[in-house]
């Protein structure tokens, strides 16, 4: 038989709905929807699982991908809401188990301002007033709007959506208040000085935008987030919970299959009907849950006449945000001799972000930079005596369209090397003599896992008109199509991305009982 | 408080608005080109040009068989892997790119005949002017890294190791790049001895270039050097090991026998490189190997594999001291070829879940732990003790 969408020879299975990619926010919904007692395909290009949850061998050493401080963990008493979902799936407390990170974040200048901020609220807080006792009025006025958030939060997951706005409004006003204004501008309310708002900010980096564009409620969920569940690190690195959450998946009756790039989804009237591979075959579906970008979804893997124009449009406003520029290092020595004593450390030049935000544009020598030493929680992460620090920052990916091919390895070289230059400068003056191994990875090279859109590890920006509550939701171009991934819901990061799969998960569920495909 | 909710109006309408004043816009991924480029996967290239480097060495100079296809930019240094198919068996070894990384014009190999081998000896005797090959992309991490190596270099290379350094000397020469380099170089004899001209010519160009050949079975007219690159030698050529960086390509052996000279000399070990050199000639002399295992014990693997929407499976027999992925591309009917580029256990690009069985890697190699906790392996370091069960269908 003729069948004008696709080869009928192909046709390798059929089932009700395929995830395609297993990236943090595919494996969430995937794993969502075998809960819930759904047959799934995934579909994964890559030959390993995870996206960006990776880990890869340089030597003898095993590089951690991406993962920094995973948060929404908590403990026994205090679990987050990543740690209820996995332990729904079975992963923990068995398959998987975290580290606890002691400290919040180190943050150095290059003038030598140097301090460790801790975890917890009270703490935390405390320690601020120590600083800079003379903000101690807005510093316990700003905490206490954290907590106000926290609660607001909590109040509309318990609802499970369903919520009245006006009862939001009037019991957690504040939750409104910071979705439309920026952090510098809730600032503003609190503080002045420079020196205080540039160490609060120093995680500004994870979600990739200057205080003076970013979405105050995205920084300061992201905030409050760790400061009350804490922030963890899973034993066998973030490849690790990626492999048990695959591996509860299959025990749940779902299907996993590697090497497979999808190369379309195939649409018949108007609705989802399959995809197809790049190598021909065809798997037909009758809903379909996308983790490649949504750029990329709709307008190279759908026929372009199905989209409507209001979509694109919608997909292409918000800013793309940036990507990241890595140099993975191992050192043959302990991080004890070295004087590397945090897990995660903030190396700043000046403090003004605004300096650091515009070092994103140039093929230059960062200005703002993560050094991520992982041997303090997790000794075995590298052979005994040896240390592996990560460092990292952002950069725009379109940057990199104009490189000639000839002079890619050289501008990542003097990148990478500024980079150690920094490091040598403030927290570790030892470094180059005691590197056995060093590995940069650039924003192409993201690109080249990800296909992300500019090689964008965040997806698009949250600024004001971006933040969780605009941004792009999980329902996709045409019907029985889905979106998960940083580009989608809550944006960037492990947990906000496999929890946003959820959320599309439940969409899917939703309309499948009303019957809307 | 009313005007941050008003300001949340105003985003949401400002939101409304970008998007509603957002031209349609066409798809356009800047990244696609650069990431071609430097990552293209596989590559296609035809043989223009052979020519003899010594009695047992060619040298082919192979350029882009595909006309709008530049060759992808290397690090000197790197190696492409080089896919063949030899009586119906599809295989691929690395091979040094030998050619300056400054020009893409093409790329020339220099591969040695040996004698006992698959690939080298079919290369040697039947590639001609006007073949067509696919290669990997350029691969590999030996190449200089200004991040730690500093400016002071030692080049180590034994027989046809000498390949890589020759790129990497070539780099340095033309771009007159600040670096002191040593480059001892053993060979058997001094008919052994690639690119001597060249390396004497740049050693009377450039004053930061050194090159001392140590020949191990001189003839008796042989002026320079003799015996093994010992700790002596070395420390006579270099001076002092202080501040110094070793660069180390040849065969096991001669691993084995400069691991201990490094030793001796004090060298500490993160300042040593070792390239990867492909499977060790004979698997039962690494360190690590179970001596009760015959060398000629057969064992029987399983494979289940997809053709088209069906899984199937075969069995086949295969030696202990063979890497699995040597066994499993001789296995015609199974025309299933396992992407592979190191063959040294160090690329990943080969992995593959092994459902039951133990296999034999040697120590030096490092797998990844969560592969190892979910039984994944890398078939070309991997040498089958007992029966094997392969999953090919998820691969």
């Amino acid at each position: 038989m003729v069948n004008s969408v696709y080869d009928e020879n192909r046709v390798i299975s059929t089932s009700p709905v395929i995830v395609i990619g297993a990236g943090l926010g595919g494996l969430g919904a995937a794993c969502q929807l075998v809960l819930r007692g759904e047959t799934v395909l995934l579909l994964e290009k890559h030959n390993v699982p995870g996206g960006f949850a990776t880990s890869f061998v340089r030597g003898r050493f095993e590089f951690e991908g991406a993962l920094h401080e995973l948060s929404d963990i908590g403990t026994q008493d205090n679990k987050g809401s990543l740690y209820r979902f996995l332990e729904r799936l079975g992963v923990v407390p068995n398959k998987l188990r975290f580290k606890h990170i002691p400290e919040f974040y180190r943050s150095v200048y290059l003038d030598g301002f140097d301090v460790t901020m801790p975890l917890g609220v009270d703490e935390y807080r405390e320690k601020l007033i120590e600083l800079f006792p003379a903000e101690k009025k807005g510093i316990e006025e700003f905490m206490e709007m954290c907590g106000a958030v926290l609660k607001g939060i909590k109040y509309i997951a318990s609802k499970g959506g369903k919520f009245k706005p006006q009862e939001v409004l009037k019991e957690h006003p504040w939750l409104p208040r910071i979705s439309g204004i920026t952090l510098s501008e809730l600032y503003n309310k609190f503080f002045t000085d420079k020196k205080l708002i540039s160490l609060i900010s120093q995680l500004w980096g994870y979600l990739g935008l200057p205080p003076e564009r970013i979405n105050a409620y995205a920084f300061i969920a992201m905030l409050i987030f760790y400061l009350n569940w804490g922030a963890a690190f899973p034993l066998g690195r973030s490849h690790s919970l990626v492999n048990a959450m695959v591996e509860a998946f299959e025990k749940l009756g779902g299907e996993i299959r590697y090497n497979a790039l999808v190369n379309r989804i195939l649409v018949e009237n108007n609705k989802v009907c399959g995809v197809e591979l790049l190598n021909g075959d065809v798997y037909k579906c009758k809903a379909v849950i996308s983790n490649v970008n949504p750029i990329c979804t709709a307008m190279k893997m759908l026929p372009p006449e199905v989209v409507p124009d209001e979509y694109k449009k919608k997909i292409y406003a918000p800013e793309i945000g940036p990507s990241g520029f890595s140099v993975y290092i191992g050192l043959n020595r302990s991080y004890k001799d070295l004087g590397l004593t945090a897990h995660e450390t903030f190396i700043n030049e000046k403090y003004d972000i605004n300096v650091a935000f515009e070092m994103f544009n140039k093929l230059e020598a960062p200005k703002y930079i993560v050094a991520a030493c992982y041997n303090h929680i997790y000794e075995d992460i590298s052979p005994p005596g040896t240390t592996q620090l990560v460092l990292t920052t952002l950069q725009m990916g379109k940057l990199w369209q104009s490189v000639p091919p000839d002079q890619y390895f050289h501008i990542k070289d003097e990148i990478a090397n500024s980079m150690v230059t920094l490091v040598e400068n403030t927290i570790c003056p030892e470094i180059r003599e005691n590197i056995e191994v060093a590995v940069a990875a650039t924003p192409l090279t993201y690109y080249r896992y990800s296909k992300n859109i500019e090689g964008a590890i965040y997806g698009t920006t949250q600024d004001v008109t971006n933040g969780p509550l605009l941004r792009l939701k999980s329902r996709g171009a045409i019907s029985g199509l889905y979106q998960v991934g940083a580009w989608t819901n809550f944006g960037g990061g492990f947990s906000s991305t496999i929890l946003g799969g959820r959320i599309a998960s439940g969409m899917y569920l939703k309309d499948k009982i009303e019957g809307r495909w | 408080m009313m005007e941050d909710i008003k300001k949340y109006q105003k985003a949401e309408k400002l939101k409304k608005q970008r998007e509603e004043t957002q031209a349609i816009p066409w798809y356009y991924d800047g990244l696609e080109n650069l990431c071609d480029r430097i990552h293209p996967g596989s590559q296609l290239l035809k043989i223009t040009d052979i020519k003899a480097l010594s009695h047992d060495t060619k040298l082919f100079r192979l350029i882009s068989a595909k006309k709008n296809k530049p060759l992808a930019p290397f690090r000197a240094g790197q190696y492409i892997g080089l896919i063949v198919e030899i009586n119906g068996v599809r295989t691929s070894r690395p091979y040094s790119i030998v050619s300056s990384p400054n020009q893409l014009a093409y790329y020339e190999l220099g591969i040695r005949k040996k004698e006992d081998g698959f690939v080298s000896p079919y290369f040697f005797e039947n590639a001609k002017v006007g073949d067509i090959f696919e290669v990997t992309e350029p691969l590999g991490n030996l190449s200089y890294n200004s991040m730690f190596h500093g400016k002071d270099l030692v080049y180590i290379a034994g027989g046809c190791g000498i390949t890589p350094f020759i790129s990497m000397l070539r780099d340095i020469s033309e771009r007159a790049i600040p670096l002191n380099v040593s480059l001892i170089y053993g060979c058997l004899t001094e008919k052994d001895i690639l690119f001597r001209d060249e390396l004497e010519d740049m050693q009377k160009r450039r004053s930061n270039i050194k090159t001392n050949f140590i020949l191990s079975e001189p003839e008796s007219d042989w002026k320079g050097e003799c015996g093994f690159i010992t700790r002596d030698k070395i420390l006579n050529e270099i001076g002092s090991i202080k501040d110094k960086y070793f660069y180390i390509v040849g065969n096991l052996p001669m691993y084995q026998f400069i691991k201990e000279e490094m030793k001796e000399l004090g060298v500490s070990k993160h300042r040593i490189y070792y390239e990867a050199f492909g499977v060790p000639d004979d698997i039962t002399q690494v360190m690590g190997w179970p001596t009760e295992i015959n060398s000629s014990k057969k064992v029987n693997i399983s494979i289940k594999f997809r053709k088209y929407s069906k899984t199937e499976k075969i069995e086949f027999e295969a030696y202990c001291t063979e890497p699995l992925i040597n066994s499993l591309e001789r296995t015609k009917n199974l025309a299933l070829y396992v992407n592979n580029g190191c063959r040294s256990g160090e690329c990943a690009l080969c992995r593959t879940k092994m459902i039951s069985g133990k296999v034999f890697v040697p120590p030096e190699v490092t797998i990844r732990e969560v592969d190892k906790d979910f039984g994944f392996i890398h078939p070309c370091i991997s040498y089958p003790l007992t029966d094997i069960h392969l999953d090919l269908t998820l691969t």
